[in-house]
């Protein structure tokens, strides 16, 4: 059985707390253990912060949706907007050894998140524009 | 107030005291005072993380934006008395290579003597 939950705000980093605090709520309603929660949560922000500042230009008018949904084996989470998509470039992996050399600032929330996601993916349907965050449920987990 | 940050001067070193969240709507804050900091030419910072609940990218952008300076002038960023979760952050990108982190604030400000990157 699928459970769904939405979640539509204003793209203004005010909301970024609360967006992971739903997050948080939500991952615990998977069975997830805090300390995972807060991972999960972590990577959430860092998708919407993109999002508000990528795809949206901080413009405070546009809308950013959360889509929660829990399966028998994993936690989907869509952070969709509207907005300018998110292009190859920008969801470049960089080099973390070269980073740290370089002191360079930025580009590193892509990296949170697929380290703690299972995986991340961008991609458009119907002119709505969404990153995938997916984190498999353990086999106790699943009801 | 979702973030608040506070400064003290302990040995020669400046203590900065982030207490709440910093994330990418409260970041200049932290940002604002670790530069006003580099301005002041103190390059001996400790963050003590007692009260820092959560830090996502944004703040450890902000410490990247100092430290090639800081480091230039035989100075340094210290860490210490981090949370599980706020640790786990820095560790989930490598950057527990790059920073000293302590559990306790002394040994982060004694740390300073005698020491020197270049």
């Amino acid at each position: 059985m699928k459970q769904f939950f939405n979640v539509e705000f204003a793209a203004d980093t005010t909301f970024l707390k609360l967006a992971t605090d739903v997050t948080i709520s939500m991952c615990r309603l998977a069975g997830f253990n805090d300390s995972t929660a807060k991972d999960i949560s972590l990577a959430v922000d860092e998708a919407v912060t993109n999002t508000i500042k990528h795809a949206y230009h901080f413009d405070r008018t546009r809308r950013v949706t959360l889509q929660f949904t829990i399966t028998e084996t994993e936690l989907t989470i869509d952070v969709r907007h509207n907005g300018k998509p998110i292009s190859d470039t920008e969801i470049h992996l960089p080099d973390m050894e070269e980073y740290m050399k370089q002191y360079r600032k930025g580009g590193l929330g892509i990296v949170l998140m697929t380290r703690i996601m299972d995986s991340v993916d961008y991609g458009s349907i119907a002119g709505i524009h969404y990153c995938r965050l997916v984190k498999k449920r353990s086999q106790q987990h699943a009801h | 107030m979702e973030l608040t940050i506070t400064i003290e001067q302990k040995e020669g070193t400046a203590v900065i005291y982030p207490d709440g969240f910093i994330n990418a709507h409260t970041v200049n804050r932290f940002e604002e005072a670790l530069q006003n900091l580099v301005k002041e030419k103190q390059y001996r910072l400790v963050v003590n993380g007692q009260n820092l609940q959560y830090i996502s990218s944004a703040g450890l952008g902000a410490l990247m934006g100092v430290i090639e300076e800081i480091r230039d002038n035989d100075g340094d960023i210290h860490l210490s008395n981090l949370s599980e979760s706020v640790f786990n952050v820095f560790d989930i990108l490598g950057f527990t290579e790059l920073y000293e982190i302590f559990d306790e604030e002394g040994p982060a400000i004694r740390a300073f003597d005698g020491h020197n990157r270049k």
